[in-house]
Order: C-alpha cells, then structure tokens, then sequence
C-alpha cells in the first residue's frame, strides 16, 4: 500500500531525490580524492556532503510518505550511499594492486 | 574473402564518405562495421527529422494534420533511435570481434548478406509507416503494417526477420570467438548476445489480458534497455578504453563482472516500477519502488572508481574525440538515468509523473547519454583507423572546432530540452494528474497551461541546437583526419603515477 505525496510536495519530493544522488556523488568525489590526494580537508567535507545527504534523505522520506515497511527504504539508502563508494574503493585498490603484482606495468592484451 | 565482403552496392557510398581513406588496410569485420555506422548516422538522422516534426506537432497540432500525424512521427522518431543505436552497437561489435578474437570474421560472406537484409526490412518497414500508417484492426495490419504495440511497433514479419538476423549476427559473432581466442570481454558479449535475441521473443505474442500482455511487454521494453544494452555497453566501453587510453585488460575486464553482478542485482527487479499501473499485483509497488531507489546507488559508487583510476594514472589519450564522448556518456548516465530516473521512481510520486513530459525528459537524457554518446565515441575509433591509424589527439589541424562545437551543441541542447520538457511534465503531473485525475479533459486542460506550452516552445528551440551539432557532427566525421600525416599517438597501459 502506498501512500501518495501530497499535491503541495511534489516539487519537494522531486529536488529531495535528485539531492540524495547528487549528494552521494559530492560524498563520493571527497571520499575518493581525500584518500588519493592525501589532502586532510576533503575528509570533513565528505562528511559534510553526507550530512547534506542524510538531511536530504529525510525530507525525501517525509515528503515520499516513506512509514511503515517503506521506511525501510530510507535506511537502506543512508547505508547503501554510505557503504558502497568505500566498497568501491577497496575493489579499486585491490583490482590495481593485484593487476600491477601480476603483471608489473602490464600489458593491454593478455 | 576480405575483399568479397566489401564488394556491395553500399561500397560506391562508402568510398564517396571515405575518398582517400585506408578502407583496403581495414578487415572484413571493420568494413562491415563501416556500413552499419553508415545507416546508424542516417537514422540518427532520421530520427531528429522526424522528432523535430512531433515537436511542432505540440506548437501547432494543425501541421500536417491528416498527412503526417504526431502519432507516426513519434513512432518513427522512436523506432529510427532504436534501431540506428542497435545498428551502432552491432557496427561497434562488428569492429572490434576480429581484434579480440585473434582470427578473421567467421562467416563474413553471410554477415555482408545479413546486413542488407536487416537493412532492407529496416527500410521497407520505414516505407510502410510512412506510406500506409493504418490498416483495419485484423491480423493482416499486425503481419504487414504495424503491430501495434508502443516503441516494437515493427510487422510481425519484420518482427521475425529481426530474429534471424540477430541470430546470423550471434553466430557470426560466436563463431569468430569460438576459433578464436576467448577473453573476459568476449564471454560476457556472446552471453548477452543470447539475452538480448531471446528477450525480444517477450515481444512477439499477445495474450488476451492487457496486463499480462504488457507485462511480457515490458522485458523487452525495459530489460532490454536497462539489462542487455548496458552491459553490450560495459562490454564496448571496456575495449574502447584499453584503445584509447591504454587501459590495462584485467582492471576493465574485473570492473565488466562487477557492472553485470550490480546490474543483476538492482536492475531486474527495477523492472517493476513499470509494473506500478498497469494491473498488476500490489506487491509490485513494493519491489519495484524498492530496487528501482537502489539503482543509482552502484552508479555514484562508481564515481569513485573513475577519480581512483583518472587520479592514480596518468593517462594520456591517442583520440580526443572519443575521450570527451566517453566522458560525456559517463555524465549523462549519471544524470540521466540516475539523479532523472530516481526523483520520480517511487509509486508515491510515479502515480502522477508516469506517462508525462517527465517520463519524456528522463528517456531523452537517459538514452542520449547511456547510448548515443558511447557510439559517437566508438565511430571516432573507427574513423581514426579507418583514416590510416592517424593523430586524433590535440592539436588538430582546424584546431578540432567541429568536434568540440558538436558535442557542445548535441549536449547543452540536449540537456536544455530535458529541462523544459521536465518543467512541462510537472505542470502537467500537477495539472492533468494530481488536480485533474487524469480525466480526459484535465488532459486537455493541463496541456494548454502556460508553463506547458512554453516548456514545449523551449524544447523546440533545444531541439534546433541539438540538430546544428548533429549536422556539425556528421560534417567532422567526413573530414576529421583527413589529410592528416602524423600517426597516431602511442598509448601504452599505464603505469601507477609517480609522485
């Protein structure tokens, strides 16, 4: 059963989800060159970015109706953005580091 | 056999867009390859006529009322899109099967026969939209004019040429890997090769329930689009970028699994936002709403493999084109199909968007960005070779003014038409939908509504911007690398960065 949003929240609702994956990418881009630059500013920006994301996230739950079993999906979303660019990370790390160990500089065909 | 492939009636049209050009250093796959991009840019074409035409229709409905009416203008634009991407997909496989599978293209004889068939039926089916449109409501329309179902609306017996041809297609690609080499690359394209003919099979039969019918479909509509072609797409994107910027097999072949498994893992079961209105079980809200949130979330994930790898590299690139297409198509993606596609996928907000300018907006900025800029890009690749392997990065001789100025025009018109169709489809959701409730008159009444109108005047003048980069873009291909005499820059699998 769903809940629709109400007539005077449709424009919340819309620039909330696109805040959320916009957000996430600001998240993302900080996390990533953070840890790639070594530069200890964009640490607390990523952070920033995800606050941004949660504060978004919620209105998005408030403006979409998200209660009962859909308030689920709101949680999944703040882990999913939270956990999965830092999985990444690691799945880049590792697939360079055991490329560049197999391979030394490599070659384009195998 | 090489030479035997080449030896058509397209060969005289190839030679006139290529004088001077190296067709005899290409092999028997490439020059196929040629003559599928050269259909693909003609429906590309066709395409932005025909959607130009429809976009009046919305200014003025009285334009070539009775002659040419919005209803077929927006079939053929959609069809022409469909297929002219599907052509460049093939063309792009037909490109590089040869390079990865180590041996000549099995088959090639027959492929060169497959491609004017396909491209005979393509143009017979063309003709009768145009000529015929309409027939009586009995199976002879469904066999020979128009089956009738939204965005497949190809005759049945085009229907089943379009299989055969996909499988001569499959066994010509198969066949070559099969004597051949195999590699990551070249499995996950053969398995998708199977998914892409037989999810088209979910098209070719009714059923006496609407909702079942539309259920069925939907795979084709929807798996094919956000399941087949993207990872056909993965598999392109992947070889296009060992070729342009030297990365190393293994990192783009690992990252190829991880797309499929992320694909299989929320895009399927995205398939059930289509499933919100049309008669199905209620749990469909559910899973739909539920994996379709989850779909953008692997994209912005991505974001950070991209800086990871543009940060630790140092990649230098041999096709500048190409590169800046390949880059637009990961924005475009990101917008399109992820910030469009998830501001209206939940049902909450699907209930009055669906069916709207919104749902028009998302599909123009999805598809340009997923699909049309990854085989802009690929031609690049195969304009460069084809021209003698020359020098494609920067400076170029006319300092690359057209192939900038067209991927400036293509895509600020483009994201300029998604916009205000977007400012159209919420009037029109708020209008029409959510105050109306969609009664035929509030139909009415939500499209005569000022923001919708202007929203429609805004989108034809993007659309004009978007057709000047497109004739910008087919003027570069015919000249870039012409005349050129340095060879193309060497690019080698990059190191890790130092320093």
């Amino acid at each position: 059963m769903i809940d629709p949003v109400e007539l005077q929240r449709i424009a919340v609702a819309a620039l909330s989800a696109g805040g959320i994956v916009l957000f996430g990418a600001a998240y993302a881009i900080c996390l990533a060159l953070g840890r790639l630059k070594g530069l200890a500013i964009l640490r607390p920006l990523s952070y920033l970015a995800y606050l941004a994301l949660v504060a978004v996230t919620v209105l998005f739950a408030w403006a979409m109706n998200l209660t009962g079993t859909w308030a689920i999906l709101t949680v999944v979303l703040l882990i999913g953005y939270f956990v999965a660019p830092r999985a990444i990370w690691r799945l880049s790390v590792a697939t360079h580091e055991s490329s560049e160990s197999d391979t030394g500089t490599g070659g384009e065909n195998e | 056999m090489a030479e035997a492939a080449i030896a058509s009636p397209v060969r005289p049209a190839l030679d006139a867009v290529g004088a001077g050009d190296k067709t005899s250093s290409l092999s028997a796959g490439q020059r196929l390859a040629l003559k599928y991009f050269l259909v693909a840019m003609v429906l590309f074409v066709a395409q932005m006529l025909f959607g130009l035409l429809a976009g009046l229709q919305f200014l003025y409905p009285e334009f070539l009322y009775g002659v040419l009416d919005f209803n077929v203008n927006r079939m053929v634009h959609i069809n022409a899109m469909i297929v002219w991407m599907l052509y460049g997909f093939i063309g792009s496989i037909y490109w590089l099967v040869e390079d990865e599978a180590g041996v000549e293209l099995v088959g090639a004889k027959l492929a060169n026969i497959n491609f004017w068939v396909l491209t005979s039926a393509v143009a017979v089916v063309v003709v009768v939209y145009l000529v015929v449109q309409v027939g009586p409501g009995n199976k002879m329309s469904i066999w020979f004019i128009n089956e009738g179902r939204e965005y497949i609306e190809a005759p049945r017996w085009a229907d089943i040429g379009i299989v055969v041809c996909m499988g001569v297609f499959f066994y010509t690609v198969a066949g070559t890997f099969m004597k051949g080499r195999w590699s990551g690359i070249s499995g996950t394209l053969v398995l998708d090769l199977i998914a892409l003919a037989g999810l088209y099979l979910a098209g070719m039969f009714y059923t006496t329930n609407l909702s079942v019918d539309q259920y069925w479909w939907w795979w084709v509509v929807h798996l094919w689009v956000e399941a087949t072609w993207e990872v056909l797409v993965g598999c392109i994107m992947a070889w296009g970028l060992m070729k342009t910027l030297g990365a190393r097999r293994e990192i783009v072949t690992t990252w190829l699994y991880i797309e499929v498994a992320m694909m299989f893992g929320a895009g399927i079961l995205g398939l059930g936002h289509h499933y919100f209105w049309i008669g199905t079980p209620e749990y469909w809200l559910g899973i739909g709403g539920f994996f379709s949130a989850l779909e953008p979330i692997p994209l912005v994930a991505m974001v950070v493999h991209a800086v990871y790898d543009a940060g630790r590299h140092s990649f230098q690139s041999r096709n500048h084109p190409a590169l800046a297409w390949l880059i637009a198509h990961a924005f475009g993606n990101f917008l399109g199909a992820g910030v469009w596609g998830f501001i209206h996928t939940l049902p909450q907000i699907n209930l009055y968007t669906h069916g709207t300018q919104w749902t028009t907006s998302h599909g123009h900025l999805a598809f340009f960005g997923a699909y049309a800029t990854i085989v802009i890009a690929f031609i690049y690749i195969a304009l460069q070779r084809w021209r003698g392997d020359v020098w494609m990065s920067g400076d170029l001789a006319d300092r690359g003014w057209k192939w900038k100025w067209s991927l400036a025009l293509l895509n600020v018109g483009m994201l300029g038409m998604t916009i205000a169709l977007l400012i159209a489809g919420y009037e029109q959701s708020f209008i029409e939908r959510a105050i109306g409730g969609s009664t035929w008159a509030a139909y009415f009444e939500g499209q005569t509504q000022p923001w919708f109108v202007q929203g429609m005047q805004w989108r034809m003048i993007f659309g004009v911007v978007m057709t000047v980069g497109l004739v910008l873009l087919l003027w570069d291909f015919l000249t870039i690398g012409r005349g050129e005499t340095r060879p193309a820059k060497e690019v080698h699998a990059p190191g890790p960065h130092v320093g």
